[in-house]
């Protein structure tokens, strides 16, 4: 090895591959050392909030500690994360025409027996799946988020087949897209006049507000996933209505 | 060691071989499917983890919709190839360069 050494080198002065691997290896090294200690230095004393939870149950208006934590405890932490789905949707919200109906149905001359029977038997056992999930979650898993990725997911289904579209510019989709975030802050702000303090919900009605707020999150998050999905099929649509932007070679 | 130890291992090595299939496979498509896959297992792990919620919306968001908005993206971005398909099926044999599409 020695007596081929060159004098006049000028290459790199690292191999770059050896380089990352041996950075590669120690960050995976670190980062087993630390689960490691963590794991073997775990005695069971950090028990995070739940007992603090647990004690405070009966004043949220739900059973399920998940959902008194999402909507209750920490509900506008909640309202932010359908703040920031809203934002989403805005930015990739397909433009199309602002005055056609919010919902077509366009008749298609071959239609998938296959695929047109899955909708017709999954579809609305989905949407009646989704609705249970919403109900249960002021006692069982369950809630808003997960309702409405389901409903999304038998939107997606629907879209298969090119019969029906949605025109997420229109009026009516807009009003659904707000529509949980302005219930939400209508609320909240309305239990200052009331309560005292944002989002403190007085205790006779806790679950029934709970549930109100869940029923219009389900919605909005439901139409923000479709439209997400549609976005990106959607481009045959878009196509033809800006033609005329269009460079000709 | 009781057959829910073994279940658990099972899950962690599956997991971890198909994080890494999705991550290094040729195939964009491949990537995908093993990642709907991957998002599948997060589910069942969550279950077993006790976490009810995060695993029925890490199935219906992670596998579901992601899914879907993944096959929809590589719908977009791959290189279409419109080949007119033969009706004699005897001439209709595939060359190996056609199959091989790494995306």
């Amino acid at each position: 090895m020695f007596n081929k050494l060159d004098i006049e080198y000028d290459g790199p002065a690292v191999d770059k591959s050896a380089l990352s691997l041996i950075a590669s290896v120690l960050v995976v090294g670190l980062l087993l050392a630390v689960t490691i200690k963590i794991v073997l230095s775990d005695k069971g004393h950090n028990t995070g909030l739940a007992p603090l939870i647990t004690q405070n149950i009966e004043l949220s208006g739900v059973t399920n500690p998940i959902t008194a934590v999402l909507l209750n405890f920490r509900a506008y932490d909640t309202l932010l994360e359908i703040a920031v789905l809203l934002v989403v949707v805005l930015a990739i919200l397909p433009t199309r025409d602002h005055h056609a109906p919010f919902f077509k149905r366009i008749e298609v001359s071959k239609q998938n027996l296959v695929l047109l029977a899955l909708q017709r038997w999954i579809t609305p056992a989905v949407v009646i799946f989704a609705g249970y999930l919403l109900w249960a979650g002021a006692h069982q898993p369950g809630g808003a988020f997960q309702a409405g990725a389901l409903l999304a997911g038998a939107s997606v289904l629907m879209f298969q087949s090119d019969t029906y579209q949605v025109n997420y510019t229109s009026f009516m989709a807009r009003v659904l897209l707000v529509l949980s975030l302005v219930v939400f802050i209508t609320i909240g702000t309305a239990l200052i006049w009331f309560e005292g303090s944002l989002l403190t919900y007085p205790l006779a009605f806790s679950g029934l507000l709970i549930l109100l707020i869940e029923t219009c999150a389900t919605v909005s998050i439901t139409l923000a996933l479709a439209s997400l999905y549609s976005s990106f099929i959607a481009s045959e649509n878009i196509s033809v209505t800006d033609h005329k932007h269009r460079t000709i070679k | 060691m009781n057959l829910v130890m073994i279940f658990d291992a099972l899950l962690i090595f599956s997991m971890l071989t198909l994080g890494w299939m999705s991550i290094f496979s040729l195939s964009l498509f491949r990537c995908i499917v093993f990642f709907v896959c991957l998002g599948l297992l997060a589910a069942i792990a969550w279950g077993q983890l006790g976490a009810f919620d995060v695993a029925i919306a890490e199935a219906a968001i992670g596998a579901g919709i992601t899914g879907a908005l993944l096959l929809a993206a590589w719908n977009r971005i791959r290189p279409h190839r419109t080949k007119a398909i033969e009706p004699n099926l005897t001439n209709a044999k595939t060359s190996q360069k056609d199959t091989r599409e790494h995306v």
